[in-house]
């Protein structure tokens, strides 16, 4: 069965022009997501996650500009939709949980009114009902005693409750797109396994499509359904979760899943495969492929050419000359 | 049989909460409580637990940067418990920390080279052209170019200015190192860069480590023990093995379960906590966990159960766990 799709991002860029010089912070990402699918966004700090979805709202600020490319949700290019129709699309159809909730929620405003606010907005519904659903969402995304802490301000919640009650905004008026852009990081492993938990099964119950960002691996393993690997504003891989973990083809990927401890390594104690150097200055970039410098199979095209995102097996797109083969081989090396 | 070399008993540290018109202490956080351990020579001895669960207080206290409230340090058979500031100079040659910001644990204004030459020059080390040979064989063991000596720590990446940290801590050539989270700022590839480095310095110098962190995937691979701290307090202590393998205490079996998987095909089960942790003002009566335990019952509110060896070398404080490691929990109803 064909899923329907309902994002596609077509060679976007978006570039900040900085004193010190152009920053490619998004260089022409391509990446699909079905209706009621969970595709994670993997890589490591400074890659453009947060820029790429903050464009994808078209809310990236000065000295941030577009610099080409198409945001088709649901058949329409959102860079080509006015101001206005934006707003609406906002926090209705496509809606945004962040790493810190204090973003999102308005430290003067009760948790309740802010929940509240946004169904009234999004919702066909009068006060009254308006509140009813607001302590009903309360409930549902796990806060106990949904109706003393309705009255209560973000400050006096604690971190995890904040983050719930940031879900519950974003979720109140049913959005189709959930992003989630490290929304579970600043929080405790035992507070973020209720809040993956919550987060999958409110997936399944209005099947929102989730564009899931993260910079850890094993978070991805747990939520996505496919997963694109970034690395400095470009997509470098692309597939179901079960491949790239599986049979991971380009050089970082593989670099990353063999550089993090894990609770499955067998051999404690020992080196870990580290991946040498360090990313790139976003002023400096490598000609050729940005990770040639650190990379153990780049050969002398890589230092002169870029390569493109290519499909090497149905649903499975690797940007890189040399490919990992065999990844079982390589790890014997 | 194994040396101690530090042994803390009873260890207490509270902090004032002060308010009021007379700005008298109004109330006590008790950060850590009542807490007891050896860590013995040339192991790395690991302390996990959530955010403000006392990992770093601890660590702190055991050194004397922060002052006990109650208990006894004891460091290679010296009561260092009641030592003032400079009884301690002489011991913190063999007592040194790495923090866990690489950003704002070294003065911005000095050169790299001062920076880790400044030991020496403190405990009056040789003369200054013996210091900065030593400062420069240093860089070298931690992998930083000597070319860098003059640079300032703006100049260089999380991971490079973490390696200043180390080789600021290593200089005097200490027998034992705290290591406060040392690599939870820095991205996945350089995490394993600089955890290989510590890792093999310890061989090298044959030192011994506190290794705080609360990734516990990253704990379980450096690890030779580990204590599991819940609201100041230890709720289990085993050897690495044992402690992942079979984990006893109720708490230690929800936080393990909650660790995410970097591998899609493996779906474990979750033991979900309920609720947040206790404000460390205010704990709960008896133990300090059964707010969010599944098996409390009433005499887990009425008395506090102890941290009593099990059975060789892995201690639990729970009522429920017996001796050779027998559990006898039941649900709440
Ligand atoms: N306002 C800005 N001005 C200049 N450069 C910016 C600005 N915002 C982001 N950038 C740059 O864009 C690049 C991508 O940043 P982005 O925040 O998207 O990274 P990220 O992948 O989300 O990282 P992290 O994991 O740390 O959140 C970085 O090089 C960053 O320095
Ligand atoms: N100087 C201080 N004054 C008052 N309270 C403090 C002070 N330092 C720490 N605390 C409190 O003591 C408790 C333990 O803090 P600590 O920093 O030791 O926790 P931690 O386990 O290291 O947490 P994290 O994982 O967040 O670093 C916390 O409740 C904290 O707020
Ligand atoms: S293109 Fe070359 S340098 Fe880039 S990842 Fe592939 S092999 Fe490495
Ligand atoms: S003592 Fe009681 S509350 Fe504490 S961990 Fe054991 S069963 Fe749970
Ligand atoms: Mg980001
Ligand atoms: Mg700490």
């Amino acid at each position: 069965m064909k899923k329907e799709l309902l994002l596609e991002i077509k060679d976007l860029k978006t570039y900040f022009y900085t004193d010190t010089g152009i920053v490619k912070a998004v260089d022409g990402i391509n990446l699909k997501l079905h209706k009621s699918e969970v595709l994670g966004l993997v890589g490591e700090s400074g890659c453009g996650k947060s820029v790429a979805s903050l464009s994808i709202l078209r809310l990236v600020d000065q000295p941030g500009k577009n610099a080409g490319g198409e945001v088709i949700f649901k058949g329409e290019d959102l860079l080509k939709k006015s101001e206005e129709e934006m707003r609406k699309i906002r926090g209705s159809e496509i809606a945004m949980i962040f790493q810190e909730p204090m973003t999102a929620l308005n430290p003067v405003y009760t948790i309740g009114n802010q929940v509240m606010e946004a169904i009234l907005i999004h919702q066909d519904v009068n006060e009254e009902e308006a509140k009813k659903k607001t302590v009903k969402m309360l409930e549902l995304v796990g806060i106990p005693d949904p109706e003393k802490r309705f009255n209560e301000y973000p400050h006096e919640m604690s971190g995890g409750m904040r983050q719930r009650a940031m879900i519950a905004m974003a979720l109140s008026c049913n959005p189709d797109l959930l992003i989630s852009d490290e929304a579970t990081t600043a929080l405790d492993v035992t507070i973020q396994a209720q809040i993956l938990e919550l987060m999958k099964d409110l997936q399944k119950k209005i099947e929102a499509a989730i564009l899931f960002i993260t910079h850890d691996l094993a978070l991805v393993a747990e939520m996505a359904d496919t997963v694109a690997v970034a690395y400095m504003g470009k997509i470098v891989e692309y597939s179901s979760v079960k491949n790239i973990f599986k049979d991971p083809r380009h050089p970082y990927t593989y670099g990353l899943l063999k550089s993090i401890p894990s609770l499955i390594t067998k051999k404690t104690k020992q080196p870990l495969l580290a991946i040498e150097g360090m990313i790139p200055s976003p002023h400096n970039m490598p000609k050729g492929c940005y990770f040639h410098p650190r990379c153990p199979f780049a050969t002398d095209i890589c230092r002169k050419q870029m390569p493109e995102l290519k499909e090497i097996k149905p649903g499975h797109l690797v940007r890189c000359f040399n490919p990992i083969e065999n990844a079982k081989e390589v790890s014997k090396k | 049989m194994k040396k101690s070399i530090l042994e803390v008993k009873n260890l207490k540290k509270y902090f004032p909460v002060v308010g009021g018109v007379f700005s008298k202490p109004i109330a006590w956080v008790k950060a850590v409580d009542d807490i007891s351990f050896n860590i013995f020579e040339g192991e790395t001895f690991s302390l996990v637990g959530e955010s403000g669960s006392g990992k770093t207080t601890t660590g702190k206290t055991i050194l004397k940067l922060l002052e006990p409230t109650a208990g006894q340090i004891i460091a290679e058979d010296i009561d260092i418990t009641n030592y003032s500031a400079s009884e301690m100079r002489p011991l913190r040659r063999d007592m040194q920390i790495i923090f866990q910001d690489p950003y704002g644990s070294l003065n911005p204004r000095l050169p790299v080279g001062e920076i880790i030459r400044e030991p020496l020059f403190v405990h009056r080390v040789g003369n200054k052209k013996e210091q900065e040979e030593k400062a420069i064989e240093t860089m070298k063991v931690v992998g930083l170019r000597p070319e860098y000596l003059r640079r300032y720590p703006h100049e260089f990446s999380g991971g490079q200015r973490q390696r200043i940290g180390i080789a600021r801590a290593i200089v005097l050539n200490p027998k034992f190192i705290v290591a406060d989270e040392p690599v939870s700022a820095l991205d996945a590839s350089i995490q394993s860069q600089v955890l290989n480095l510590l890792m093999d310095l310890q061989q090298k110098l044959s030192l011994t480590y506190l290794f705080i962190a609360h990734n516990l995937a990253v704990v379980r691979h450096v690890s030779d023990r580990i204590g599991v701290m819940y609201l100041g307090k230890l709720m289990e202590i085993a050897n690495t093995q044992e402690l992942f393998n079979n984990p006893l205490h109720p708490y230690t079996q929800a936080l393990l379960s909650a660790i995410p998987i970097p591998d899609p095909e493996i779906k474990k089960e979750r033991i979900i906590l309920a609720g947040d942790i206790p404000s460390p003002i205010n704990p709960p009566s008896g133990c300090v966990f059964r707010t969010r335990c599944i098996y409390a019952k009433d005499i887990c509110a009425e008395k506090m159960p102890q941290l009593v060896d099990i059975g060789s070398g892995h201690f639990t404080a729970c009522h429920f766990v017996k001796k050779g490691g027998k559990t006898e929990f039941t649900k709440k109803s």
